[in-house]
């Protein structure tokens, strides 16, 4: 019996209370644009977060030499010192069985170079084929280091985005071109940019002239200095377990005391992405917590206005029972009237709330990419939770229309013609 | 039609109200009859258990052959829709809902298409001399034709019995008389079953029987002749 007049009745009721049925239902949209505004806020500053961490291995760990802060075995307190090309070879000894990637960084500094007439200043930085693996960073063109450049100490770089724009602007290929930087020649063999603009680890790529690190510390007097680096693991091993022994190595061979807190320091991807999940399941949580409760109180304003919608016509329920209504036809209409107010409010509150969240997304794609580096991605709605949002919204309704419809289902006849 | 045997109703309460003591009563079909007395006489309760409105204790009450006896509301429902058309003192026509809409409502519950109930309502609406009112709502009219709009309404379904409770009550004389005469035509022509609850004795009066009720019993009229 669900056909055209079914509805029509409905409707009718919900016509005839119209600014009623507007304000109850009013909380539910509320209630649901709510919801979808907070997931899609929470999803992107998520996923911004996840995406400035994309490249790079999680179980890695970065670290670099700072002064001592205790006295060991005749040295005294406050001394500076590097890691080096040796130690590098003995991490790679130690944990060759483990590690995946052992990225050295010699960090050279700001250096002017020259492209033609083309001139600016860079940073200049000397690096393993592993530090590629290691980053959040993608080939534009050509290649990046090989382990034959490292060997040979090959006079070869690959340069940052932002480089290549400004040295050799809409050159479709630049692989082989050279760059001058004082009175040495390198050769381009590749270009790439950062996948994000928020996370720079140690510098910026796309403003840097990555050369191997053996060139680098032989043209620019730094020794086999190391001034610092990554290591990174293979997966299933987490760095838990191996960041005391990796930094613990290094003291020993530095003659550093064991427990010295400040002679390196390190930062140790894994925890800090455990730290962003904690912080995002925090924030995740609250947002159903709030997203939930308005879509509640939108509920129960709906449950509260069916009920007083019996109440009112429990005279009208009593005639249709008495001209052959049976209890089930008064039940399906009041659940469909909840059902309906609240379907048509959630709909609504779902499909502008997904209608802001793409102007805003298209609003922010539209703008030049940071200025300001921010943490924030565009907001987005999971498919899925567009989904939950609808199926709450469903069983919510029912349970709103539930209370109102057992008391209809209860006029009898009798009672309501005993109104008069 | 009606066959009432010995039926008895008690109110259950702190002090329980025998209302009904062993009514016996029989209506044949195409009877007319009047059922009459004083408030508190359990008319109405005879009349809401006559309508499948409310049940009894013990004894057996048959309505055009099936056994009323501890029906489920669906089942109850079922039975009223075909077998009973009701009139009422208050008329309780639905207010949002134009004439032809009131009258078609019994066949709604049928499932009659929506075409076919509308086409008949307004037939019933002419018979009752309201064709000109069918798009008409009950506060745009007057009390003699909501009156005539529920007898429509009451007959559409084509019942077996007809139960007026005080059809006239809210009525002026000049209508009453229109109201009664068009319960007495549809007695006549259909060969249809009334009965009229009324404490008017000019109304009772025009019926062809009088059932007295008194007490909770029956005191004259309970079987014709």
């Amino acid at each position: 019996m669900i056909d055209l007049d079914f509805f029509a009745e409905i409707w009718e009721t919900i016509r005839r209370n119209r600014s009623r049925s507007i304000l109850t239902a009013f909380g539910v949209f509320w209630g649901l644009l709510m919801l979808i505004i907070l997931v899609g806020v929470g999803t992107g500053l998520n996923n911004g977060l996840i995406k400035g961490l994309q490249g790079v291995p999680a179980s890695s760990l970065y670290f670099g030499t700072d002064h001592t802060s205790l006295p060991y075995k005749g040295f005294q307190k406050g001394r500076r010192f590097n890691i080096d090309n040796d130690d590098v070879d003995a991490l790679r000894r130690e944990f060759s069985d483990v590690a995946e990637y052992i990225s050295p960084i010699n960090f050279v500094g700001s250096n002017k170079f020259s492209v033609g007439d083309r001139a600016g200043d860079y940073q200049l930085v000397g690096i393993t084929p592993d530090y590629f693996h290691t980053m959040p960073l993608a080939l534009d063109m050509g290649r990046t280091l090989n382990v034959n450049d490292i060997r040979e100490r090959r006079k070869v770089c690959v340069i940052g985005r932002r480089m290549y724009d400004e040295l050799f602007p809409g050159e479709p290929d630049i692989a082989g071109q050279l760059i001058k930087a004082g009175s040495v020649y390198y050769q381009v063999v590749g270009v790439i940019h950062r996948l994000s603009d928020n996370i720079n680890i140690g510098f910026n790529a796309d403003e840097t002239l990555m050369m191997p690190i053996t060139t680098a510390q032989l043209n620019y007097g730094q020794g086999n200095t190391v001034h610092f680096m990554s290591l990174s693991l293979r997966d299933g091993y987490s760095m838990a377990g191996h960041q005391d022994r990796i930094i613990g190595l290094l003291k020993q061979r530095h003659i550093v005391h064991p427990d010295d807190p400040t002679a390196f320091w390190s930062f140790n991807v894994e925890e800090i992405i455990g730290q962003f999940s904690m912080l995002f399941g925090g924030v995740n949580i609250l947002i159903w917590i709030v997203g939930i409760g308005s879509l509640l109180a939108g509920l129960i304003g709906i449950s509260n206005i069916m009920l007083v919608t019996v109440r009112e016509r429990t005279q009208e329920i009593g005639i249709r029972r008495a001209l052959g209504a049976r209890p089930s036809t008064i039940t399906r209409q009041i659940l469909s009237e909840t059902l309906l107010l609240t379907f048509a409010a959630g709909i609504g509150g779902l499909l502008i709330g997904v209608w802001i969240i793409s102007a805003v997304g298209s609003f922010m794609a539209s703008q030049p990419p940071s200025a300001e580096p921010s943490l924030m991605g565009p907001p987005q709605i999971p498919f899925s939770v567009a989904v939950a949002a609808f199926i709450i919204l469903i069983l919510g309704g029912l349970l709103a229309g539930w209370l109102p419809a057992r008391r209809a289902m209860r006029i009898k006849a009798i009672d309501a013609l005993r109104e008069e | 039609m009606i066959d009432l045997v010995n039926i008895n109703k008690t109110y259950p309460s702190a002090t329980p109200l025998h209302v009904l003591k062993g009514i016996n009563l029989h209506i044949g079909e195409g009877e007319l009859v009047s059922i009459m007395g004083a408030s508190g006489s359990g008319k109405s309760t005879l009349l809401n258990i006559l309508g499948i409105l409310d049940n009894y204790d013990t004894g057996e009450y048959h309505l055009n052959g099936t056994l009323i006896r501890n029906l489920s509301e669906t089942r109850a429902a079922e039975l009223r829709n075909r077998l009973i058309g009701f009139v009422f003192q208050s008329f309780n026509l639905i207010g949002f809902k134009n004439a032809m809409e009131n009258v078609a409502l019994p066949l709604y519950y049928q499932g009659v298409s929506r075409r076919r109930r509308n086409e008949l309502a307004l037939e019933y609406l002419r018979m009752m001399g309201l064709g000109d009112w069918a798009d008409h709502y009950p506060s745009e009219m007057s009390g003699g034709q909501k009156q005539r709009v529920a007898i429509a309404r009451a007959l559409i379904a084509r019942p077996k019995i007809i139960l007026a409770d005080e059809p006239t009550g809210a009525l002026d004389s000049h209508t009453t008389q229109e109201v009664m005469d068009i319960l007495r035509r549809v007695n006549r022509e259909q060969n249809m079953t009334v009965i009229i609850v009324t404490h008017e004795a000019d109304i009772a009066a025009q019926t062809d029987r009088r059932i007295h009720i008194h007490d909770g019993r029956i005191e004259s009229g309970a079987f014709r002749g």
